[in-house]
């Protein structure tokens, strides 16, 4: 039967085809090309009067320019970026700003002082989701055309409404959001009025090392180079960032070559790769902390309201075996919501497991009769992970955790409509000023709330909330330290949040890869000096 | 619409049969599948929920047999446990979608006319959605969870049964053996379960049999993209999901649930094959 | 039934079916505890931005007021803006459904081949050795959980053997210098003449391709070794054979022709199981296609790219389905509807 002959001659040949068209993958990366192997599935906007995704803000300043930026020595000092220098009114309500002599855009267009008044106008008027940084200030879409002004053709004044100084003023201005947009393409590009916004969303318009040369999203995403940039044309010609959403193909791109350096890795791959010729392993402090919280409005289950549950809670989660052997390394024990870096951090961490001492607190409250409490978290990794260990241990005490794994926007709803009852978070500055994290956990009085952590907590705090407030007007740094450093003890020691690790944000690379710099927060990721 | 045209949502397979060992082995597999979940307590050696961190991702050994996972969780305990949510998974689909799909069809095959037509449109539009794909954003947009995951599963899978239950009340219909019974004043839901329904029944227990390997696969696959089972929870998919992250150093971390998955569905299969032959000897 | 009378049927049928499938896919969102605003704003905003976001989705009106304005959208090809990649669902779709359609068309053509042969082969030799490797096959891809024997194939074909390329459709090399003209990576690859771009495509589609057509061959050899079995057994093949009339000659002029009907329900249904099974497969390949947009979508809450790629997998179904009852019904003359 030659039938049988052909059939499965013809099922060999065609699996040999395939086969055989794959010969042995060339490990190298063009020369004068960075090839990036990460996840970009999370970018949805690369205007910086929108983008709030990691992607997006990590992108930020190697696009765009603000007029100033943390230093990259230390965060905790502001340096002149596409300002030259700055001078604050005797009242403290303003700034005056000289842009830098010569600096252009990656347009060839100057930047002039409209610019800066129409990036951060146009911001507080499309009132995208990070319009709030700016809303600090006192800017709104009423009134901020009127609080921006053109002092000369180098200088531009900025005053705000807020009781805020000039200091607190300065640190808003580093986040992505105070990014310095070309007004005239921008402007060329606009459709009803968006200010440029649809067409930003995909490409870039600043004066930042690089510009968006390619897009496609949940593919790729290419930077080239920018020779016009007032800080000087970096050392690379381009970037690619190839979207590899599964972290174990990251690791093998990054480990066979094909790719220069590999972001977001899980902590497993990372460990796996540690010690392995040809690459190098950092692991960098992120200004990220992770916080379980209680629900103390759910009327469904009292004792989340009770203060022994949250003093118990304290002393029943694994802190080193998370830390150490299940997130090998990815997260470290921090205690307090000021990250290690940020001013004023504590970073003594009094609590360990311990759970005899967890059962005797719940014995004097009257809590060891079994309690059952809904465990909201995030469907993904490493959320899953640390929900089960906390199950494990909270259960030696007899506290039943009933994980309710969501979407992110699921768990946000929950929180925001207070229908959860212990959640697991994690929270990054939005600027770098303790008062990103202060106004979110110490500051509620109650009431309709702006509905920020503390709020979904239910702690409502009137003393505390004077203090943070005050501590925003505070002008003597070492004072504003010392409040700070007092609401921080305060949520450590006394509320509904339990503050438990920092994130370390693990990048991988190719020993030949040179001058790549990531900072404490998640906007400082500079490929300006990368060279290989 | 025509009927000749024989939509395939049973994924068993419908070779004859002719080697009774084969399924003297599916038999044994489903056996010892069954066995493990319901002596699970007694067979397995750990308690699959109990996190061991210090013994995370180890090797295939005398003490763990199977290795641990990414908790230090014994493989073993937890492929034990998982036979429990696979089969209770795999039992809900089926009570679910075999009589609902039955008695649409035996409604429609019964009384004809209008309520056969209206009924056989609902079935037919059913038939076109895509079943898989419509059960994951079901559950995707309700929320992850074992009921959620069987009843997506269960309400797209029904219209076979009422396509094959149709035809052959249809059949039956115009039998000697119903004018019978209608003459004996036996009407409505009493002829329709006490006299159609022991009729259609052998051939819907056919088709269940065969669908069983595919429910768990498609199970199998809620779980791996994350929408199946609440952790901890031990769940063959979700232990397949779980190893890929680790794949390449520890393979052995998702290989060995994924071959449970595979012998289990295997054993279902080979069963329903016998079981066909000796029901429903004119099968296609 | 006259046949324009059939069409007639058979197009009512279908915009009754594709209203039901909106029904389903509008409920399911409404049903939804996602908040579709946060989904776009995230947990910081401020609640005026809250507010504003609300109003754009249109989320302040009545609920039969948002299904009519969705059917018509959707009539209007107007699927909504994704809240994971800031993008209409309609050029997200328009980007994935080609790479996926590629990789289900190839996987499709090279499983029917092999499936008929093996089924052809089987049929007319049952209890060969051949029949016995055809059915272990089917019984194997039946049971087999397709995203674990990707995996399994990702590891030893890529990671332990180094034979397959890793993840994606092309080389970096290639990515930004081939322009993708139709969004089918081959024909892009082709069109741009540049010198292994074709190859390198071929070389990524390998191993996905192999994996679905595995996946499509097994329901293909088992149902048309039934059919050939049928046939077979029937005088007019019997007399045939009688004549002296050789296999090939039976099985091509005889068998064939009768159950080629049988055999392309059979292909058209393995097909859009095929773009089904890629919800699983693209995710273990990253293969940038309709069904890893289906699950990133899943997992970041994004309800208008999860109803999007539903509806144009439900659309392909049908309309597959029903150009296959059609075609069916003119091949095979027996078949009355």
């Amino acid at each position: 039967m030659s039938n049988h002959r052909l059939r499965s001659a013809a099922l060999g040949a065609t699996l040999l085809t395939a086969f055989a068209l794959s010969g042995p993958v060339d490990a190298a990366t063009p020369p004068n090309t960075l090839v990036v192997a990460t996840s970009i599935d999370d970018a949805v906007s690369f205007d910086p009067a929108e983008g709030f995704e990691l992607t997006t803000v990590q992108s930020f300043n190697n696009l765009y320019q603000r007029l100033v930026r943390p230093s990259k020595a230390d965060p905790n000092k502001i340096e002149p970026t596409l300002a030259e220098s700055w001078a604050a009114a005797p009242d403290g309500k303003s700034l005056t700003f000289k842009l830098r002599a010569g600096a252009s855009f990656a347009s060839g267009n100057p930047v002039r002082p409209e610019d800066v008044i129409f990036s951060l106008s146009r911001a507080v008027k499309l009132n995208k989701s990070p319009a709030f940084i700016l809303n600090e200030l006192g800017w709104t879409s009423a009134n901020v055309d009127g609080l921006l002004i053109k002092v000369d053709e180098s200088h531009v004044k900025l005053t705000w409404p807020a009781d805020v100084g000039p200091g607190f003023a300065l640190a808003i201005l580093t986040a992505p959001i105070a990014s310095i947009v070309d007004e005239k393409v921008a402007t060329t590009n606009a459709k009803n009025g968006d200010f440029g916004n649809e067409w930003l969303k995909t490409h870039s318009a600043g004066s930042g090392t690089f510009s968006i040369a390619v897009y496609q999203p949940h593919e790729a995403l290419v930077f080239a180079a920018n020779p016009k940039a007032p800080l000087g044309a970096p050392k690379l010609n381009q970037i690619v960032f190839r979207n590899i959403p599964d972290q174990a193909a990251r690791r093998l791109l990054v480990e066979q070559g094909d790719a220069d350096i590999a972001r977001g890795l899980g902590s497993d791959q990372v460990s796996a790769l540690k010690g392995k010729p040809g690459l190098k392993v950092e692991e960098i402090a992120s200004a990220r902390t992770d916080y379980l919280r209680f629900n103390t409005t759910n009327s469904a289950n009292p004792a989340l309201a009770n203060p022994a549950l949250w003093e118990a809670a304290r002393w029943l989660i694994d802190y080193e075996g998370i830390a150490k052997d299940l997130l090998k390394g990815s997260v470290q024990v921090h205690q307090s919501f000021l990250p290690e870096g940020f001013p004023g951090a504590l970073t003594d961490n009094p609590y360990k497991l311990d759970i005899e001492k967890a059962k005797a607190i719940l014995a004097k409250a009257g809590l060891d009769k079994g309690l059952t409490i809904k465990f909201t978290v995030f469907n993904t990794a490493p959320f899953t992970q640390i929900a089960q260990s906390l199950q494990e241990t909270f259960g030696k005490a007899g506290i039943t955790l009933d994980i309710q794994p969501g979407v992110a926007s699921e768990v946000y709803a929950k929180g925001r409509a207070r229908q959860d009852e212990a959640t697991w978070r994690y929270w990054i500055p939005d600027y770098f000023d303790p008062n990103s994290n202060a106004s979110a956990f110490t500051l509620n009085r109650g009431g309709d709330g702006p509905k920020n952590a503390a709020w979904q907590a239910g702690w409502v705090i009137p003393q505390l909330s004077d203090k943070t407030q005050a501590a925003v007007r505070e002008q003597d740094p070492a004072k504003r330290i010392q409040i700070y450093q007092e609401l921080q003890r305060e949520v450590q020691t006394n509320s509904p949040f339990i503050f438990t690790f920092q994130g370390r944000d693990p990048v991988v690379l190719r020993d030949n890869v040179k001058g790549y710099f990531q900072g404490l927060n998640a906007d400082q990721v500079y490929y300006e000096e990368v060279q290989k | 619409m025509s009927n000749a045209v024989q939509p395939v949502t049973s994924c068993g397979p419908k070779f004859a049969f002719r080697y009774p060992s084969l399924m003297q082995v599916g038999g044994v597999i489903v056996g010892l599948v069954v066995f493990a979940a319901l002596l699970a307590p007694l067979v397995a050696p750990y308690d699959p929920n109990a996190q061991q961190m210090q013994v995370r991702l180890a090797a295939p050994s005398a003490a763990h047999w199977l290795g641990t996972d990414g908790f230090g969780r014994d493989s073993l305990s937890r492929i034990i446990y998982g036979a429990r949510t696979t089969l209770f998974l795999v039992g809900l689909i089926a009570l679910v979608m075999a009589p609902l799909g039955v008695t649409i069809g035996i409604a429609a095959g019964y009384w004809g006319g209008f309520v056969e037509r209206a009924l056989m449109a609902v079935t037919d539009i059913v038939l076109s959605f895509p079943r898989l794909v419509l059960a994951f954003a079901f559950v995707a947009v309700l929320g992850p969870g074992l009921i959620n995951g069987a009843l997506a599963l269960a309400l797209t899978s029904w219209p076979a049964y009422a396509r094959q239950a149709r035809a052959e009340t249809g059949t039956i219909r115009r039998s000697d053996y119903l004018a019978a019974a209608e003459m004996g004043g036996i009407r409505g839901p009493r002829l329709l379960f006490g006299h159609i329904l022991p009729m259609v029944m052998p051939s819907a227990i056919v088709r269940l049999a065969l669908d069983l390997g595919g429910m768990i696969l498609a199970a199998a696959g809620l779980g791996f993209l994350g929408l199946g089972v609440k952790p901890p929870t031990a769940e063959w998919g979700a232990m397949v999901a779980e190893g890929t992250q680790v794949i390449f150093d520890q393979w052995w971390v998702a290989a060995i649930p994924g071959l449970a998955i595979l012998l289990t569905s295997l054993g279902f299969n080979l069963l329903a094959d016998g079981l066909r032959d000796r029901l429903d000897p004119r099968h296609d | 039934m006259h046949f324009v009378a059939r069409f007639l049927r058979w197009f009512g049928f279908l915009a009754l079916t594709i209203f039901a499938l909106l029904l389903v896919t509008f409920t399911l969102t409404r049903l939804s505890p996602v908040d579709p605003v946060l989904a776009v704003v995230g947990d910081h905003a401020s609640r005026s931005s809250y507010e504003q976001a609300r109003r754009e989705l249109g989320l302040d009106r009545s609920l039969p007021e948002q299904f009519l304005v969705y059917v018509s959208r959707v009539a209007q090809g107007d699927l909504g803006r994704s809240s994971s990649t800031g993008q209409p669902v309609r050029s997200d779709l328009a980007r994935t459904v080609p790479a996926t359609v590629e990789l289900a068309t190839l996987a499709i053509l090279l499983g029917a081949v092999v499936g008929v042969s093996l089924g052809v082969a089987s049929g007319l030799r049952p209890g060969s050795w051949i029949d016995g490797i055809a059915r272990f096959i089917s019984l194997f891809g039946y049971s087999v959980p397709i995203f674990w024997l990707g995996l399994l194939m990702l590891l030893l074909f890529y990671a332990a053997l180094h034979w397959a390329p890793g993840p994606g459709r092309l080389d970096i090399a290639f990515q930004y210098t081939v322009a993708p003209l139709t969004g089918f990576v081959l024909i892009d690859t082709w069109l741009s003449g540049q010198d292994g771009a074709f190859l390198d495509a071929l070389h990524h589609l390998a191993l996905p391709v192999t994996l679905l057509a595995f996946h499509a061959l097994a329901g293909i050899a088992r149902l048309t070794r039934t059919a050939i079995l049928n046939e077979v057994g029937q005088e007019y093949t019997v007399a045939a054979r009688a004549k002296g009339a050789s296999d090939w000659r039976v099985v091509f002029s005889h068998v064939l022709p009768n159950v080629a009907g049988t055999i392309l329900t059979v292909i058209a249904l393995a097909y859009v199981s095929l773009l089904e099974g890629a919800v699983l497969t693209e995710t273990v390949f990253a293969w940038p296609g309709l069904g890893r947009y289906l699950t990133t979508a899943m997992f970041a809450g994004d309800v208008p790219a999860i109803l999007g790629g539903t509806l144009v997998i439900g659309l392909c179904f049908i309309t597959i389905n029903s150009i296959t009852d059609l075609l069916v019904a003119r091949l095979d003359p027996r078949i009355k509807p």
